[in-house]
């Protein structure tokens, strides 16, 4: 089988110098982040061979492939992959990419298809990227098509429906990738009795901002909200997040921004996606939240029923927001640019109208058009700007806030950090230099 | 995806002045920043939705060879089954308006230069007497700090007469672009 890499066959004489500047990049503590981290095109390209080409990396969810010949297509960093149902049952991911002259060979975003025709010279694969059919062996004569398909991403696992793949065919385990970062998903996904499905298209748009700036802020900055958001929310919204918030690192690299809600608190404030009405609240959808809430307490227990999601990251680069029913993917493109891709995630079991109720308060919200998301956009672009200064660069981020304060908690497994507190970005700067200094090294 | 409603213009040059008219003043409002202005041009049940746009899987038909790349093939958001980028009432407009008029929406402040330019406008009158209407928009954009950009598409409108102009009770914004590369389509189309 042939292994995809991202970025292989970089020239070796330009890495030595670079392991000196990405250790001197972020301190040991992870508190300072130089401006070169986000914008280097040398600190980039070391991001697609050491993380992006190790990672697990998100690709679909399960619900998008219900049938076999089912086909959605993404990216795994800045690889183009093709994730399909096979006719055997099985999730398979591919690279689009022919293997006589390189042309993607599927053009649409989803569908259900029997195999990829490439347009050049019809060279004809099947679903699990074997390659099927080569017209011009009639005038030649055979080749050995078994070595000839598309390359497969070698590991592809799958968490409750998320499926992830990785372009490393000895990366441990996506239940190792993901450790404790299980609990908190199951927080969400195991509190609706028939699961999760992911509906319609993703919402995709181009930022002028690093791929890291995005995934940080949706890994647990809750410092920011009652700032930049202040035009859309009094203070008050961020109370309970300031009273009751928790950034929970199971894992560094990974997240769970939460509120631990006390004993005391309503079914309505403990309900997952009150909070996330911005215009009228449909009373269907109330009565809906309420009743989910209800079955939440059975399923998920009296502690963990508590807990309220806000964001959380999956290392490196994909984020769930909780509260308005988005899962997402920062899609590197070179140092400056990423593409964010969006995708509506709703109950399963729920009725249509409250789909339909709930997949307002994610476009109203979220998205390319969200109205608190536009301020997102705006500040990642404007952190661009800043992180190009090179007259600056002695004068790297400060990421100390609540340095030391963090700890453990009772109930939540993980370092807990208060809302404010920035170990959840210490912890993965201090992943991302590692390693990018153990990819580099070896 | 849903089947393309018919439409079938009709020839009424005096309606479509004022139609015509009534676009002007509207592209006028909001380049000029009037935002509170414009919601006065809105009924207040209007239906404001902008599909997302993919890329299908292409099939032919003999039967009808034009179908194969219909439009409406690569929107989505109409039915249940899809995912719009936005589907909005008045109220999430009147909120989009306020907004944008505090110093602290900092997407908005320094505010955008815009310029719209509304053309290819065809109409249909209705039995209810309201008018179908069909236009294209080109919407230029300009921002400290960042490229300039271009939005282009198509707005599919339903106007109900109101004191002598009209008022928007139906708004549909097609835009030509899947990935969004503009700045934000947060903005009113």
């Amino acid at each position: 089988m042939n292994d995809i890499r991202e970025g292989r066959g970089c020239v070796a004489g330009a890495v030595a110098p670079m392991l000196g500047r990405i250790a001197e990049l972020v301190t040991d503590d992870g508190c300072y982040v130089g401006r070169k981290v986000f914008t280097d095109p040398d600190i980039y390209a070391a991001e697609k061979r050491s993380i992006f080409g190790k990672s697990w990396l998100y690709l679909a969810h399960d619900s998008q492939l219900p049938n076999a010949g089912d086909f959605v297509t993404t990216y795994m960093a800045e690889t183009p992959v093709i994730v399909t149902r096979g006719t055997d049952g099985e999730i398979h991911a591919l690279a689009n990419s022919c293997s006589h002259r390189g042309l993607p060979v599927c053009r649409a975003d989803f569908g259900n298809t029997k195999g990829f025709v490439c347009p050049y010279h019809a060279w004809t694969y099947g679903l699990t990227g074997e390659l099927l059919a080569v017209p011009q062996e009639r005038k030649v004569g055979r080749i050995d098509k078994s070595r000839l398909g598309l390359p497969p991403v070698p590991r592809v696992e799958c968490y409750r429906g998320f499926i992830f793949g990785s372009f490393d065919a000895n990366a441990a385990t996506l239940d190792h990738h993901l450790g404790d970062m299980r609990f908190y998903l199951d927080v969400y996904l195991d509190r609706f009795p028939a699961g999760v499905e992911v509906i319609g298209p993703p919402h995709k748009w181009l930022l002028n901002a690093n791929w890291k700036l995005p995934y940080e802020n949706q890994l647990g900055d809750l410092g920011h909200g009652a700032y930049l958001h202040s035009a859309l929310t009094g203070p008050d919204v961020f109370s309970e997040a300031e009273n009751h918030g928790f950034g929970m690192v199971p894992k560094p690299g990974h997240s769970a921004a939460v509120r631990m809600m006390p004993e005391s608190a309503t079914e309505e404030e403990l309900a997952w996606g009150v909070e996330g009405v911005s215009v009228g609240m449909d009373p269907q959808l109330h009565d809906y939240l309420i009743s989910v809430q209800r079955k939440a307490a059975e399923r998920l227990g009296p502690v963990r029923s508590r807990i309220k999601g806000l964001v959380c990251g999956i290392y490196p680069n994909f984020n769930f927001v909780w509260s308005n029913h988005s899962i997402r993917v920062a899609h590197p493109r070179g140092p400056g640019q990423t593409e964010l891709w969006s995708w509506w995630i709703v109950p399963r079991d729920a009725p249509d109208a409250v789909k339909q109720a709930l997949r307002q308060q994610y476009s109203f919200v979220l998205g390319p058009a969200g109205i608190v998301e536009q301020e997102d956009s705006e500040a990642w672009a404007q952190q661009w700007i800043g992180s190009n200064v090179d007259y600056l660069d002695d004068r790297p981020y400060y990421y100390g806030l609540g340095q030391g304060e963090e700890g453990v908690h009772p109930d939540m497994p993980g370092v807990a950090g208060k809302a404010f507190n920035e170990y959840y970005a210490r912890a993965f700067y201090q992943r991302w230099r590692a390693e990018l200094i153990a990819g580099e090294t070896t | 995806m849903r089947r393309a409603q018919a439409f079938t213009p009709a020839f009424d040059p005096d309606t479509l002045r004022r139609v015509e008219q009534f676009y002007y003043r509207e592209a006028r409002l909001l380049d000029e920043r009037q935002y509170l202005q414009w919601l006065s041009l809105l009924t207040p049940d209007i239906r404001y939705r902008l599909p997302s746009r993919f890329i299908p899987l292409a099939r032919g038909s003999t039967r009808d060879p034009e179908s194969i790349h219909a439009i409406d093939k690569e929107l989505s958001g109409y039915d249940a089954v899809g995912l719009p980028v936005r589907e909005e009432g008045y109220g999430h407009l009147a909120q989009r308006a306020a907004r944008a008029l505090k110093p602290n929406a900092w997407a908005e402040n320094p505010p955008p230069r815009t310029r719209r330019f509304v053309a290819n406008i065809e109409i249909e009158p209705l039995a209810d007497g309201s008018i179908r209407a069909f236009s294209n928009l080109q919407l230029f954009h300009s921002q400290h700090g960042r490229p300039d950009h271009l939005f282009s598409g198509q707005r599919r409108d339903r106007l109900e007469p109101a004191d002598g102009s009209f008022r928007i009770a139906e708004r549909e914004v097609i835009l030509d672009s899947d990935i969004v590369r503009g700045p934000s389509i947060a903005l009113l189309f």
